[in-house]
């Protein structure tokens, strides 16, 4: 792989905390660069100590309002701000504590910077693990997220990049930036996720597929407890491959949510870590410019086995299954492995009839994106796709299953045959 | 027909004259209350949903596809096989507690099927606050529908939690229902989506820093270039092991002196500076006090900080119990802490008390 990939991390992002019992914790940035570190990573790409954003650049989305309560509150002065925290929605999933600030502005400068590096094509991949806070929105924090980093990000890509298509494969949708985009065709956004039984944070069925010049540009993939990485990969492929034909993205924004691996604290799907990483290898295989961020992931020795998994896919290099010794060495045990099997425990309660008849309909959605008038087509700057690249690298992944899928369609299509006019207009509302 | 939008589904509960009918007991609220228990409240209302309500029960016990043929009935001559369809559809989603998953609902309204299956909220005290457990009831049509609905936000609604409740001492937390639609408007998107015109970043590119671009430099020699700034930092320090320390700072150094090892080398030399600069060495004093704050606050960094270690941050602090946590001494400080601790980090999983009581001794003796 000959792929510029840029690599952001500040050491002092790992330092916060977001109080005792919060199961959001920083630190498990510290233990994935460790094992990148200690992998020898950083020899095959670029690192750098990411930019710290500015109250101006959260604000080109989040309103100043919010973003000065976020720059003025602490742990000290919350007396003062009773009223403030119920409308921006701080508290309890989102707590105050000391540098909330300062951690935001982290994570945010690295996203920001990473979609630079990628405007001015200094690398072809960046990479943030501390970035992905996918639920933050316009006026609120949500869901442990205070600064929509990525809808950030894309606001900079856009000024470079026609279309952008964003993935999320965290355990939850991607709310924040689906809401942020859902009017517009320049963005596409793209969610793998659970739905259903009260699961945060409650949107994302798949018939939410945007509203006006965003409409049919909002994918979501509701899925239930405890998908496995057969079942999973036999969604994402079909589709993504689908979503890059039709969409044409010059670029990618991926957010590699670790909770939906097995084992995860608050997740309950059945990922492994290679199969988790499988989605970043089938979408790098694209060659489309690609930034990969973080997200969920709150088993901590497993968010960062399967960063660092992703991390060695994402520069090409593969590495020992045996963890090299670290600082963090004792975190990783008993088995001290890279990719110890996380897919035990749940069952898997996604029928493969539901499978079957989702993958139907999002491909369906997907047609209607080929007739959409208002989506630029030709401004593809030519040195960003080549379609003949990415379609034998994807060939044998998916073109077998794409033929399964293609038999088990028929039935399902007479099925739809009556409706699709009625689709369009007397749809649910949304 | 109109299909109702998924906002009807959700009328505010200020507008509705049912609020008061419908209460759950701060009992039922805090246990987890299926369908019968439902049932059951609403049979003591007494509004005349009994012969309702049964109904619904016995339909619990009739084959699907009679229940299908009941609701589905006026459709049967035109098209069998969409019966079929709607079958399979509820099959593949309908295991033991009717649960169908709201997209499919969706979907079975589009072809008028009157079969309503939703779930209804409970408090939302989980220990999780993400996910919270599901709840399920079935109606029969979409008047029904309306107003379990419409009670079930009701318990919802901040206004109904406020107001007194029966047992008076147990206010349920107002979880919102957990089903949300996509909202649109100023308050939501982007204000402006930029113009594809190659404009620059309106930051400051120059403030970033490049800490490390292997491209520039041969490996083999920054190998040796580690190994030599490894061996001026731990002659008087601490050994740092036999394997080769990978080391950030000692890599942005070299960076900085434009890839010059004999430079890089030559700098750390006149000023070397501490090779993990991220762990200041903390004195027995400070790890004593770090200690006593955990045990007084817990994980509350910002207190241990501020009422026991103000010498380093806040910061520093997170780092170091990170560290602290896998090291003897965390074991240690279990110890000495266990007796007063009700769950026992040291033999997670032990409920036997007196095996647990004679390995200690074991222990103490050996």
């Amino acid at each position: 792989s000959n792929n510029k990939v840029a690599y952001f991390y500040d050491m002092d992002v790992s330092r916060f905390h977001y109080g005792p019992g919060h199961p959001m914790k920083p630190h498990r940035l510290a233990l994935t660069h460790t094992l990148v570190l200690h992998y020898g990573l950083h020899n095959k790409m670029q690192m750098f100590k990411p930019y710290r954003a500015t109250s101006h650049d959260m604000c080109r989305f989040h309103s100043e309002d919010y973003i000065n309560f976020l720059q003025r509150i602490t742990p000290m002065n919350l007396a003062g701000f009773t009223k403030n925290l119920k409308l921006f929605n701080v508290g309890d999933d989102c707590p105050v504590f000391p540098g909330l600030y300062d951690f935001c502005s982290m994570y945010t400068g690295a996203s920001l910077q990473a979609a630079t590096m990628l405007n001015n094509k200094k690398s072809d991949i960046a990479i943030n693990w501390s970035g992905g806070l996918h639920h933050a929105k316009k006026y609120e924090a949500s869901g442990f997220c205070y600064v929509n980093d990525i809808v950030i990000a894309i606001l900079e890509l856009l000024k470079y990049h026609p279309r952008v298509l964003y993935l999320d494969i965290d355990v939850h949708h991607g709310d924040g930036v689906q809401e942020a985009f859902y009017l517009t065709d320049r963005v596409m956004t793209v969610s793998f996720h659970k739905y259903g039984n009260y699961f945060f944070p409650g949107t994302g069925d798949m018939y939410e597929i945007g509203a006006e010049s965003g409409r049919y540009y909002s994918l979501n993939v509701p899925l239930k407890d405890g998908i496995n990485d057969q079942a999973y990969q036999q969604l994402l492929k079909p589709i993504m491959k689908a979503v890059m034909q039709s969409y044409q993205p010059t670029c990618i924004v991926m957010q590699c949510g670790a909770d939906s691996l097995g084992c995860d604290r608050l997740g309950c799907f059945n990922l492994t870590i290679d199969g988790h990483g499988e989605c970043v290898k089938f979408m790098k295989e694209f060659g489309v410019p690609m930034m990969v961020l973080g997200g969920g992931g709150y088993t901590v020795r497993n968010v960062a086995r399967c960063w660092t998994h992703e991390t060695s896919i994402i520069v090409g290099q593969e590495i020992n299954d045996e963890l090299p010794y670290n600082e963090y060495f004792e975190y990783f045990g008993p088995d001290y492995t890279l990719r110890p099997d996380t897919s035990r425990g749940i069952e898997n309660q996604n029928t493969k009839q539901y499978l079957d008849q989702l993958r139907q309909m999002c491909l369906e959605s997907l047609k209607m994106i080929t007739h959409a008038p208002s989506v630029q087509m030709h401004e593809v700057p030519p040195d960003l796709l080549s379609f003949d690249n990415y379609e034998s690298l994807s060939e044998l992944d998916v073109r077998e299953r794409q033929e399964d899928v293609d038999q088990r369609i028929e039935p399902d299509n007479e099925f739809y045959d009556g409706e699709k006019d009625n689709d369009k207009e007397s749809d649910v509302s949304i | 027909f109109m299909f109702p939008s998924p906002t009807d589904h959700h009328p505010s509960p200020a507008s509705t004259t049912e609020d008061q009918e419908f209460e759950l007991t701060a009992d039922a609220m805090v246990h987890d209350f299926d369908d019968e228990a439902t049932m059951e409240e609403e049979e003591e209302d007494g509004d005349g949903d009994d012969e309702e309500l049964d109904d619904l029960a016995k339909e619990r016990d009739i084959p699907l596809e009679d229940l299908i043929a009941m609701y589905y009935g006026k459709q049967e001559n035109k098209d069998v096989s969409e019966t079929e369809k709607v079958k399979n559809v509820l099959t593949c989603d309908l295991d033991q507690s009717w649960r169908i998953n709201l997209g499919l609902l969706h979907y079975l309204t589009k072809h008028e099927a009157h079969i309503y299956i939703t779930y209804q909220v409970e408090d939302g005290s989980s220990s999780d606050s993400r996910e919270q457990l599901p709840k399920t009831n079935e109606n029969k049509d979409s008047e029904e529908l309306k107003r379990k609905l419409r009670s079930n936000a009701t318990l919802l609604s901040p206004t109904h939690a406020e107001s007194p409740d029966e047992d008076g001492d147990y206010v349920p937390p107002a979880p919102e229902d957990w089903r949300k639609d996509p909202r649109v408007g100023d308050e939501f998107q982007v204000n402006m989506i930029p113009r594809c015109d190659n404009q620059g970043p309106d930051y400051n590119i120059d403030s970033d820093l490049l800490v490390w671009d292997p491209i520039k430099i041969n490996p083999t020699k920054v190998e040796s270039y580690l190994k030599e700034i490894s061996d001026i930092s731990t002659t008087g320090g601490l050994p740092n092991g036999c394997h080769l320390r990978d080391n950030e700072d000692a890599l942005f150094l070299l960076s900085q002196c434009n890839n010059d090892t004999d430079e890089a080398i030559r700098q750390f030399r006149w000023k070397p500076r501490p090779l993990s600069s991220e762990l200041q060495t903390w004195s027995e004093e400070e790890c004593r006090l770090f200690e006593h704050g955990l045990s007084l606050y817990g994980k509350d960094f910002h207190n241990i900080h501020h009422n026991k270690v103000r010498t380093k941050s806040i910061g520093e602090i997170v780092k170091f119990y990170y560290i602290w946590k896998k090291s003897e001494h965390y074991d240690k400080f279990n110890a000495k802490t266990r007796l007063g601790k009700k769950k026992d980090t040291l033999h997670p999983g032990v409920t036997d008390y007196m095996e647990r009581l004679l390995d200690e001794t074991e222990h103490s003796i050996s």
